[in-house]
């Protein structure tokens, strides 16, 4: 079942969050975020520093714990969970995920969207 | 050419490098570069340049001249960057450097010239931070092939992270994590693509392009081996000295990122730059 669906990766920044996902794979694409959700993506870019002031946490395919926008993310207190490799297949925009960037999963909870 | 000539400065020494801190400081990506020269971190040499005119492109065709290249690596800089910044570390020929060079000092960037460093022959590249009294460190590693800019902008998930401890018996690596073979895999085939994208050819051509070139690292090395012990405290006894450098400066020495590779199968040990990424980017600038 889909709502079973759980992704590990690199705990990256701690932290705790519900949140709707948002899957945007490519930075261009990033103007689409909405304050509180929680940004899936591929990469762990530097665009992603752009958006960190209004996402409630940042699930990503590739990078790590010191990709500088996730240095970032670490000093803004964002949680993260980075280098999951297949986050953005795995999750749809709308669902509701819960990510704990100090275990580094990332669970769906709930695939209505909002 | 003297050095501290208009439009051109040579950096082979910490010397030059605390001369040109005090005329290029507002740029912070080439005064983490300056940084560790000044520092005496091992690093490449290079030349800054502000403006392009004849006497300047004589000064860098000397400079290359001396290296016995026609190749040097191009990184530039603005006071400001934004995410969306141009990409730097390409190797360019010096018949095209006036064409490279030219648009980004319009833009009003700094470029700087550093001796050849192709971006596919590095055998391990690192990011590296220390905690806030530089005791316990965090690095990040990529193998061959590919580059510290895969860790520094996310492009790949590392192959391996280390955590190490600097005691009072030296630096002690306490926890490795390799990546699995499926996440190499496929953070090779992402290197593949920006290597097309940086070699102006599609995927499936790179392999060619890159053998054609003489760089066949990435090729030639399909599987992780983790980086030895010795280079990595190595490396973080360098780094130390940064910290005294930093402070001395007034610079932040805390959430500081740094980026150093082992260049060619010699593993020639050169440091990239320092990063303080939270005023690196405007935050919210989307």
């Amino acid at each position: 079942m889909s709502e079973l669906v759980t992704v590990s990766g690199i705990a990256a920044s701690p932290g705790r969050r519900r949140a709707h996902a948002r899957v945007l794979p490519n930075a261009s694409e990033f103007a689409q975020v909405r304050p509180g959700e929680i940004l899936v993506t591929r990469f762990a870019s530097p665009e992603v520093v752009l958006v960190l002031d209004r996402i409630a946490g940042l699930v990503t395919d590739q990078g790590g714990r010191l990709a500088h926008a996730v240095v970032v993310a670490r000093e803004l207190g964002v949680p993260a969970v980075v280098g999951t490799q297949t986050a953005t297949e795995e999750f749809v925009t709308g669902s509701v995920v819960v990510l704990d960037g100090s275990l580094g999963t990332v669970r769906v909870v709930s695939e209505q969207p909002n | 050419m003297a050095r501290d000539a208009r439009g051109f400065a040579p950096i082979r020494d910490a010397e030059s490098a605390r001369y040109a801190i005090d005329r290029f400081g507002r740029f912070p990506k080439l005064l983490s570069w300056l940084v560790l020269h000044s520092a005496e971190l091992p690093t490449l040499s290079g030349v800054i340049v502000s403006r392009w005119d004849l006497d300047v492109a004589r000064g860098v065709e000397e400079f290359a001249s001396a290296l016995d290249s026609n190749r040097l690596l191009m990184r530039s800089d603005s006071s400001a960057e934004s995410g969306h910044s141009p990409r730097g570390g390409y190797l360019i020929a010096l018949a095209q450097l006036e064409a490279e060079v030219r648009p980004l000092l319009e833009q009003g960037r700094i470029v700087f010239l550093l001796e050849p460093s192709s971006p596919f022959d590095d055998l391990y590249s690192m990011s590296l931070q220390p905690d806030l009294d530089w005791q316990e460190w965090q690095l990040d590693v990529v193998g061959s092939g590919f580059d510290a800019s895969d860790l520094k902008r996310g492009d790949v998930t590392p192959h391996e992270q280390v955590r190490a401890h600097l005691g009072r018996n030296g630096v002690m690596v306490l926890e490795r994590v390799v990546a699995q073979d499926d996440v190499f895999r496929a953070s090779r085939a992402i290197r593949l693509e920006k290597a097309a994208r940086m070699l102006g050819c599609s995927p499936e051509d790179a392999p060619t392009e890159l053998r054609e070139l003489g760089e066949t690292m990435l090729l030639d090395i399909q599987t992780y081996r983790p980086i030895p012990d010795e280079a990595l405290i190595d490396t973080i006894d360098d780094a130390m000295g940064l910290r005294q450098e930093l402070v001395s400066r007034r610079l932040d020495d805390r959430h500081v990122a740094i980026s150093a590779s082992l260049l060619g199968y010699a593993g020639r040990r050169v440091f990239w730059d320092i990063v303080w990424p939270r005023s690196k980017y405007r935050i919210g600038d989307e």
